[in-house]
C-alpha cells in the first residue's frame, strides 16, 4: 500500500512536471509570452519602488529592451546627486510604466528625450524618473511627497490614463472625506511585494521571470485576476461617497452622457468616450489628481497632468472626457492626442500591440514633443533660470 | 447562456452534481433536466420561453391525438399546466410584457382546446390528419412569425412598390429567438413520425418536454429525432467514467474547434465581407478561406460540445459533422454536414416530395427544391437562397453526370489522382457557396468571387495557415486511418499529450474578442 502511494506520488509528479514543460514548449513554439519581469520591491515610504541598480531584460516580439535602474531606484542612465545643480531645472516624472518607458530603449523614453531635446534647445534640464510599473495616482502622490522635494523639484509631470481609474480601487491609501476630498487613510500598499523580495533570492526564480513563457503566461494572468479581485475589495472598502458596490449600468451610462460634452475645450469628437467606468471610480480619479496639484503646488513646485491616450489599431481614445477637474486644473492638462491624429498608417506604429500596449520610440517622441512645446509655451514660469 | 462563457460553467457545475445525487430517480433527474433547460434559454431572454412551452404543449397533444388517443381534458390539463408555469415563470422574470404574452398563450390555448374537444366526433384518420397538421401549422407558424414575417413583408412591399402601391411598414422587427429552427424541426418531427406510424406517442409530458428542451443541444443542434432521443428520457442513463471521459474529451475538441480556430479567423472573414469592394484579391481569397473554416470549427465546434455535455449525462446525440472537407462529392458532402438537418430534410422533405422514385427530371426538382428549402432554413434572406441553390445545382449536375458512381467504379493508378481532384473541386464549390452565405448582399459576393482569384501573396493567409494548421493535420491523419475522433485508438500517453495540446490552444490561443455561435442566429 505505502509503496503503491509513493508510485502513485512519482507518477503525479512526473506528470506536473511534464505538463509544466509541455506548456512552455507550446508558448515557444505556438505562442510566444512576453517576457517582461518586474524588478519591484517595497520602500520605508510604504509604496513600492524600482530595485536599485537592476539590470535586466525585457523580450517581446517587437522589442527587446534592456532595463537599467539606477541607485536611487529611477530607469536612468546616471545616478542623480540630491543637490541640484546651478542653473538646472529639475522634472519629475511621477508615472507607472509608460514612464519608466516599458517597450523602449532608455534613449527613446519620456525621460530620455526630455533631458536630449531640452539641451538640443539650450535649457540645462535634469529628469527625475520616479514612474515604477503599476503605480496609481494614489501611489504617484505618496512617491511625490517622499521623494520629489528632496531632490529639489521644479516640475511635476503626473501620468494619466484610462487604467488609473481602476487601479486608484486598490491601494486604500487615500479616503475620500464628505466633501469629496481625499483623505489620507492607509500607511502602505505593498501588493506581493514580500514574496517576492523572498523569491528574488534565488536565481532560478530570477531565471524564470525573465526567460520562462510559461511563468510568464502564469504570472501576467495571477495579476489580472489580482488586480480585479483588489479593485472589487477596494470598491467595498472606498465607503461614501465613493459607492460601496459596483454601480449599475445606468450609472455607468450615466456618467458617460454627463461627462461627455463637459470641461473647457473638449467637447472634440476625438474625445468622445469609448470606455465606460464606473462613476465612483471617474470622481475618485478625478479628486486624485486635484490632490496631486494641490500637493505639488504646495510645495512651490509647477504641477502638469500629461495623458496617455488608449491605444486603437488606427486611432486613439483620450479619456479626459471622463474627468472633472478645475479650471485652473485643466489648464495644465497635456495631451498628445493632436500630435497622434498626425500619424498615418504608413508611419511606425505609436503603441506595441504584440506586448503590453505602450508607446513605441514614435509614440514617446510625439508625447515628448508635445509636452516640450507645452513647457517652453510658459518658459517664464516653468524653465526659468534653466538657459544654457 | 453559451458554452464558453464562465456563467455556463458554473451552471453545469451546480447542475451536474444534482443529477448525478438523483441517478436511480428518473422523473426527478428529468425534472432537473427541464427545469436547467428553462434556466440555460430563459438566462438569454426568459420571454421566449413561452415559444418553447408552446411547441412542447401543441406537440405533445397533438401526438397523443393523432395515435387515435380519445379526446378530453385529460389530454389538455398537464399541458396547460407547463404553459402556466412558464408564464409565471415570465411574470416574475420579465412583468413588462407578461400581459401581452399571457393573453397571445391564452388565445392559442384556446384554439387547442376547441380543436382537441371539436374533434371528438371525428374519425381517427381524419383527426390525426388534424392534428399533424396543427402541430406543422403552429411550429412553421412561429418559424414564420419570429423568422420570416419581415423577410416576405418587406419583398412585399418591394414588389408592391414597382407597381405604384406603397402599403405602410409591415415589418414587425421582432428579435430572433435563439435556436428557434432546430427545437421546432426537432418537434415537429416527433408528430410526423407519429403520423407515419414509425414512433409511438408519449404520455409523459416531463419527457417530452425534457426531450424538446435538452440544453446541450436546445439551441444549435444536433436537430435530434424523437424516435433516437425520447427513449433516452423514459430510461435510467448511467453516468460512466467511460462515458465522462468520451464526454470530455469531445467537449474539449469542440471548445478548442471554437474559440482557438473559429474566434481567431472571425475577424479576418468579418474584415474582408465588412467591405469587400477595398480589398485586394489575395486577402479576399484569404477571408474566404477563413470563413470557409471559421463556419466548420464554429458549427461543428458547438455540435461536439452539445454531444460531449449530453454524454456526461448518460445520453447519446447524433453525429452531426464527419469532416466534411474531405468530400468529393456534394452527395458526399451533405452526409457529412450538418448531418442531422440533411437527413431532416432528407426525411420529411425530399422523399414526401417524392425523393428519386419519379423519373429523373422529378428527382432533380425535389433535390433543387429542397435544398433552396434547405438554405431559407439558414435565414431569411436571397444570399442564404443562392447557397441552397447552388448545392441543389450541383447535386443536379452531378447526378447528371453520375460523377458519384464513376468515381466508385474506379480502380487502380487512376482513382487516388481522380479522387484528389474531384476532393480539391468540390471543396473550391464549398467555398464559392460559402462566399453567397456569409456576403450581405449578391454584389458583395460577386464581387468576391470574381475577385479573389488572382495569385498572389497576403498575410492573412499566414494567420489563415496558422489557426486551421493543427486542424488539418489532425483531420487529415484522422481520414487516412479511418479514425472518427482524434483520439480513437490512441494511447493513454497520446491521448494525455493530445489534451494537453487542446488545453493550451484553448487557454492560449483562444481569440481575445470571443464570438457567439454563427448558428445562434438560424
Amino acid at each position: 500500500m505505502h509503496l503503491f502511494t509513493l508510485r502513485n506520488l512519482g507518477i503525479a509528479f512526473a506528470a506536473a512536471v511534464y505538463c509544466v514543460l509541455f506548456v512552455e514548449f507550446f508558448l515557444r513554439l505556438m505562442a510566444p509570452q512576453v517576457l517582461m519581469p518586474r524588478y519591484i520591491t517595497g520602500t520605508d515610504y510604504g509604496v513600492r519602488a524600482n530595485i536599485a541598480n537592476a539590470v535586466y531584460e525585457h523580450l517581446t516580439e517587437e522589442a527587446d529592451v534592456e532595463m537599467r535602474i539606477n541607485a536611487q531606484g529611477m530607469r536612468a542612465d546616471r545616478d542623480i546627486p540630491q543637490t541640484k545643480p546651478a542653473n538646472t531645472c529639475r522634472i519629475a516624472l511621477l508615472g507607472d510604466s509608460y514612464f519608466m518607458g516599458y517597450e523602449v530603449s532608455y534613449e527613446y523614453t519620456l525621460g530620455a528625450l526630455l533631458e536630449e531635446w531640452f539641451a538640443e534647445e539650450g535649457y540645462r534640464v535634469e529628469i527625475l524618473n520616479f514612474a515604477v510599473s503599476g503605480f496609481s495616482t494614489e501611489e504617484m502622490i505618496h512617491a511625490f511627497d517622499a521623494r520629489a522635494t528632496a531632490f529639489e523639484t521644479d516640475i511635476a509631470i503626473f501620468q494619466f490614463n484610462g487604467g488609473d481609474f481602476n487601479d486608484n480601487m486598490r491601494p486604500g491609501l487615500y479616503r475620500m472625506d464628505e466633501n469629496g476630498v481625499p483623505q489620507r487613510t492607509g500607511a502602505s500598499y505593498l501588493p506581493g511585494v514580500a514574496i517576492r523580495d523572498y523569491l528574488m533570492q534565488f536565481g532560478v526564480y530570477r531565471w524564470l521571470i525573465s526567460s520562462s513563457h510559461a511563468y510568464s503566461a502564469i504570472r501576467e494572468w495571477a495579476g489580472r485576476t489580482g488586480k480585479k479581485i483588489l479593485t472589487w475589495l477596494g470598491g467595498l472598502r472606498a465607503g461614501p461617497p465613493i459607492k460601496a458596490t459596483t454601480p449599475p449600468a445606468e450609472e455607468v451610462q450615466e456618467n458617460v452622457q454627463e461627462d461627455v460634452d463637459t470641461g473647457p475645450g473638449r467637447t472634440d469628437t476625438r474625445y468622445k468616450i469609448h470606455r465606460k467606468f464606473p462613476k465612483h471610480q471617474v470622481r475618485y480619479t478625478s479628486a486624485l489628481i486635484e490632490l496631486s496639484r494641490e500637493r505639488t503646488e504646495a510645495e512651490g513646485i509647477s504641477w502638469l497632468l500629461l495623458e496617455i491616450p488608449d491605444p486603437g489599431f488606427y486611432t486613439w481614445f483620450s479619456n479626459l472626457g471622463h474627468l472633472r477637474l478645475k479650471d485652473e486644473t485643466w489648464a495644465r492638462v497635456v495631451t498628445p492626442m493632436d500630435a497622434f491624429e498626425t500619424w498615418t498608417p504608413e508611419d511606425p506604429p505609436l503603441y506595441r500591440f504584440k506586448g503590453h500596449f505602450h508607446l513605441t520610440e514614435l509614440g514617446h517622441e510625439l508625447t515628448t514633443r508635445t509636452l516640450i512645446d507645452t513647457i517652453k509655451r510658459d518658459e517664464q514660469e516653468l524653465l526659468a533660470g534653466c538657459r544654457i | 447562456m453559451i458554452f464558453f462563457q464562465p456563467v455556463f460553467f458554473a451552471f453545469f457545475a451546480i447542475f451536474f452534481p444534482l443529477y448525478a445525487l438523483l441517478r436511480s430517480r428518473l422523473a426527478a433527474q428529468n425534472m432537473l433536466i427541464l427545469v436547467g433547460s428553462y434556466i440555460f434559454y430563459g438566462w438569454w431572454d426568459p420571454r421566449f420561453l413561452i415559444l418553447i412551452a408552446i411547441s412542447t404543449a401543441v406537440d405533445f397533444i397533438c401526438g397523443r391525438m393523432i395515435s387515435g388517443e380519445r379526446p378530453g381534458a385529460g389530454v389538455l390539463a398537464l399541458p396547460g399546466l407547463l404553459l402556466v408555469a412558464v408564464l409565471a415563470s415570465i411574470a416574475v422574470f420579465a412583468p413588462d410584457d407578461a400581459l401581452l404574452i399571457a393573453g397571445m398563450t391564452g388565445a392559442g390555448a384556446l384554439v387547442m382546446v376547441l380543436l382537441v374537444l371539436g374533434s371528438a366526433g371525428m374519425g381517427e384518420a381524419a383527426r390525426a390528419k388534424l392534428f399533424v397538421t396543427a402541430s406543422v401549422v403552429t411550429n412553421l407558424g412561429i418559424l414564420g412569425v419570429f423568422k420570416y414575417f419581415d423577410f416576405f413583408a418587406t419583398e412585399f412591399a418591394a414588389m408592391a412598390g414597382t407597381i405604384g402601391w406603397e402599403p405602410n411598414a409591415l415589418t414587425l422587427n421582432l428579435i430572433l429567438p435563439v435556436g428557434i429552427s432546430f427545437y421546432t424541426f426537432q418537434t415537429m418531427s416527433y408528430t410526423l413520425d407519429i403520423y407515419r406510424r414509425q414512433l409511438k406517442p408519449t404520455n409523459n409530458l416531463l419527457q417530452f418536454a425534457a426531450f424538446v428542451s435538452f440544453f446541450p443541444q436546445l439551441v444549435a443542434g444536433p436537430i435530434e429525432r424523437a424516435r433516437n432521443l425520447l427513449p433516452q428520457f423514459a430510461e435510467t442513463r448511467q453516468i460512466t467514467m467511460d462515458g465522462l471521459r468520451s464526454g470530455a474529451l469531445l467537449f474539449i475538441w469542440g471548445f478548442y474547434k471554437k474559440v482557438a480556430i473559429a474566434d481567431n479567423l472571425a475577424p479576418i472573414s468579418d474584415r474582408i465581407f465588412a467591405d469587400p469592394a477595398s480589398q485586394d484579391p489575395a486577402v479576399l481569397m484569404a477571408g474566404v478561406l477563413a470563413f470557409t473554416f471559421q463556419i466548420y470549427c464554429d458549427f461543428s465546434g458547438y455540435s461536439d460540445m452539445a454531444r460531449g455535455l449530453a454524454r456526461m449525462l448518460g445520453f447519446e446525440l447524433m453525429v452531426n459533422f464527419r469532416m466534411p472537407y474531405f468530400s468529393r462529392t456534394p452527395s458526399e458532402f451533405w452526409q457529412r454536414w450538418h448531418i442531422s438537418l440533411s437527413s431532416w430534410l432528407r426525411d420529411y422533405l425530399y422523399i414526401p416530395l417524392g425523393g428519386n422514385r419519379g423519373t429523373a427530371l422529378a428527382t432533380y426538382r425535389n433535390l433543387a427544391l429542397t435544398m433552396l428549402l434547405g438554405g431559407f432554413w439558414h435565414g431569411a434572406a436571397w444570399t442564404f437562397i443562392a447557397w441552397g441553390a447552388i448545392h441543389g445545382g450541383l447535386l443536379v449536375i452531378y447526378r447528371v453526370l453520375g460523377v458519384d458512381g464513376w468515381l466508385e467504379s474506379l480502380k487502380g493508378a487512376a482513382r487516388i489522382p481522380a479522387m484528389l481532384a474531384s476532393g480539391a473541386f468540390m471543396f473550391i464549390a464549398v467555398m464559392v457557396g460559402w462566399v453567397f452565405f456569409r456576403a450581405a448582399s449578391f454584389g458583395d459576393a460577386f464581387h468576391v468571387i470574381a475577385n479573389m482569384w488572382a495569385p498572389a501573396w497576403s498575410t492573412s493567409y499566414a494567420e489563415v495557415a496558422f489557426a486551421i494548421g493543427p486542424l488539418v493535420v489532425i483531420e487529415t491523419a484522422m481520414r487516412l486511418t479511418g479514425r472518427n475522433v482524434p483520439w480513437e485508438r490512441l494511447g493513454r500517453f497520446a491521448v494525455f499529450n493530445l489534451v494537453l495540446f487542446l488545453m493550451c490552444s484553448i487557454v492560449f490561443l483562444a481569440a481575445k474578442e470571443g464570438q457567439s455561435f454563427i448558428y445562434f442566429d438560424f
